[in-house]
């Protein structure tokens, strides 16, 4: 059995040694600062991992019947919020030192959550297929400028959010003109498809960026953009 | 076999009580989360039971088995996800997703109310299996590629779009033709080997006709000028007194009008933020396209092969950012 030090995961898989790759940029954060915030970080979780399995080791000898978990749920809780904190912080450490390894903190956040202007605009281009081609260009400007793109998703449902953007996309918004045009534009009216990636009532909270892709996408559909 | 090796599928009961002892944190962006949130006391025992019985955790202690602890890491506190999306027309589905840590890429899936953690692989694993599932032409000669400004895009799409509805009318009208036959009790062989969203080769349309009324053409362009490029390009033939979508178009047309496309996605999970990198692709019978904007003002269009999509694969979902994400 290894003990709690060796039995974690190892990392180290193929970190990418290709060559013309990004190199990572200055962010203002140093990773030697990061890095031994986050080694502050792993000591402490493994100290709480210590502690929980002893509470656990107690619990597995009565093969965690329902009352001795009663017994031993309020410690257990206070420690595992303990933990929980600790990870959080070290997930947040974890991520940032790895964008500077990646290069991905030179990739600039996304015009998608600044683009009021540009949707006011668009609201005055008219109805339909001509608000769908002014918008047009902005989903074009976006693709072509923003290959990666940066998501501020501070405030989304991260579920809804991964559902949103897995499926949609200035990239999708311009493949889909063709069917606005076949449902929306041209000819009589027909009974619209209900698109579920570009449904505010299916992505409810998707995040500054998500939210102006959402009504960019209605826009280049013909619809209002509000 | 040891319960560790292939994929391993874990029940809600399962994953509570490894939350319960401290061995699962998911964060906000794992599948796992939503699951955690809902456990309840009642599941513990049970998945105690389990997973002691399956081999998966240590009788004593209940420590997760080694490679169990590797998947659920990855899953759970992932560094990137990559999804293939497969739309339809009719449904969206996801036929490939992996979470990444530390170049460690889980397959993971939702069946039957278990979470299926496959065995990881490696970023060249996982570029063979997106790639096995978008086939590109087989034959040599000449592949579509062409570029159009917004304009001309947009004239593009409502040409395609116009393809779609005829499509959609010329299918109706099958439909009603083998109602009326099927009372008969006998259907004609026309009609039973009618296409779907089959399109007469020879089917032209005035543009004024196309459109109930003209959309704007902004930035300049008349509508008599970007017809004239597309025409240039080859993109459209004039047809009595209209114009009609090239022939060679016409798959893709039905393709992008009746959005079937696939999605490839990347999300690099940064501290506060996530990088996004994507490719839409769309498949056609026995090909594959690929419609990018390269610039503000120019659109490509372009029928991929087996070289390009593994270039535009790997740019999308390669760990690394590539300096010139996508090749033009």
């Amino acid at each position: 059995m290894p003990t709690p030090d060796q039995d974690t995961f190892t990392e180290g898989g193929p970190q990418l040694p290709r060559t013309g790759l990004v190199t990572p940029r200055p962010s203002g954060r140093s990773p030697t600062l990061v890095r031994q915030s986050l080694d502050a970080l792993e000591r402490e979780i493994r100290e709480r991992e210590t502690e929980l399995s002893k509470l656990v080791s107690i619990l597995a000898r009565e093969s965690f019947g329902r009352e001795a978990a009663k017994r031993h749920k309020a410690a257990i809780a206070a420690l595992k919020q303990k933990l929980k904190e600790a990870r959080v912080r070290a997930s947040k450490g974890r991520r940032a030192l790895l964008e500077m390894e990646r290069g991905t903190d030179g990739v600039p956040t996304s015009r998608l959550g600044r683009i009021e202007a540009e949707l006011g605009a668009i609201e005055q281009a008219g109805e339909g297929a001509a608000r769908a081609r002014a918008a047009l260009d902005l989903v074009a400007e976006l693709c072509a400028d923003e290959p990666a793109r940066r998501l501020n998703v501070k405030s989304a449902d991260k579920l809804d959010a991964l559902a949103y953007a897995e499926d949609a996309s200035p990239s999708t918004m311009l493949a889909d003109l063709a069917a606005s045009a076949a449902d929306n534009f041209a000819g009589p009216a027909e009974p619209v498809e209900a698109d579920a990636a570009s449904d505010v009532r299916v992505a409810p909270q998707v995040g500054k960026s998500l939210e102006g892709q959402r009504r960019l996408s209605r826009a280049l559909g013909g619809g209002r953009s509000k | 076999m040891n319960a560790a090796e292939g994929p391993i599928a874990l029940s809600a009961e399962e994953l509570a009580i490894l939350d319960f002892t401290g061995d699962l944190h998911a964060e906000e962006e794992s599948p796992l989360a939503a699951v955690l949130a809902v456990a309840e006391d009642a599941m513990l025992e049970e998945g105690a039971r389990k997973l002691v019985a399956r081999g998966l955790a240590e009788k004593v202690t209940l420590r997760p088995q080694r490679e169990l602890s590797r998947r659920l890491l990855a899953v759970a506190q992932p560094d990137a996800r990559v999804v293939l999306m497969e739309r339809d027309g009719k449904s969206t589905r996801r036929a490939v997703e992996y979470y990444e840590r530390a170049g460690a890429f889980v397959p993971y899936t939702m069946r039957d109310g278990l979470h299926v953690l496959g065995t990881p692989v490696d970023f060249d694993e996982v570029l063979r299996t997106v790639l096995a599932r978008l086939p590109t032409r087989a034959s040599r000669g000449d592949f579509v590629d062409f570029t159009v400004s917004a304009s001309e895009y947009f004239a593009l799409s409502l040409f395609a779009g116009e393809t779609v509805r005829a499509a959609r009318s010329e299918s109706l009208a099958s439909h009603r033709d083998r109602s009326r036959v099927r009372v008969e009790g006998e259907e004609p062989s026309t009609a039973r080997d009618a296409q779907p969203l089959r399109i007469d080769d020879d089917e032209g349309t005035p543009i004024g006709q196309l459109f109930r009324q003209l959309p704007a053409v902004p930035r300049g362009r008349t509508w008599d000028e970007t017809v004239r490029a597309l025409l240039a390009k080859d993109v459209i033939a004039p047809e009595g007194d209209g114009y009609r979508l090239r022939p060679y178009l016409r798959d893709l047309a039905l393709a992008l009008g009746t959005k079937h496309r696939t999605v490839l996605t990347r999300l690099d999970f940064g501290a506060d933020d996530w990088i996004v990198r994507d490719a839409t692709l769309i498949p056609v019978p026995g090909s594959l396209f690929v419609v990018r904007a390269i610039e503000p003002d120019v659109i490509r269009i372009a029928e991929l092969t087996a070289g390009d999509l593994e270039i535009t694969a790997r740019y999308a979902i390669e760990p690394a950012i590539p300096p010139e994400t996508f090749a033009s």
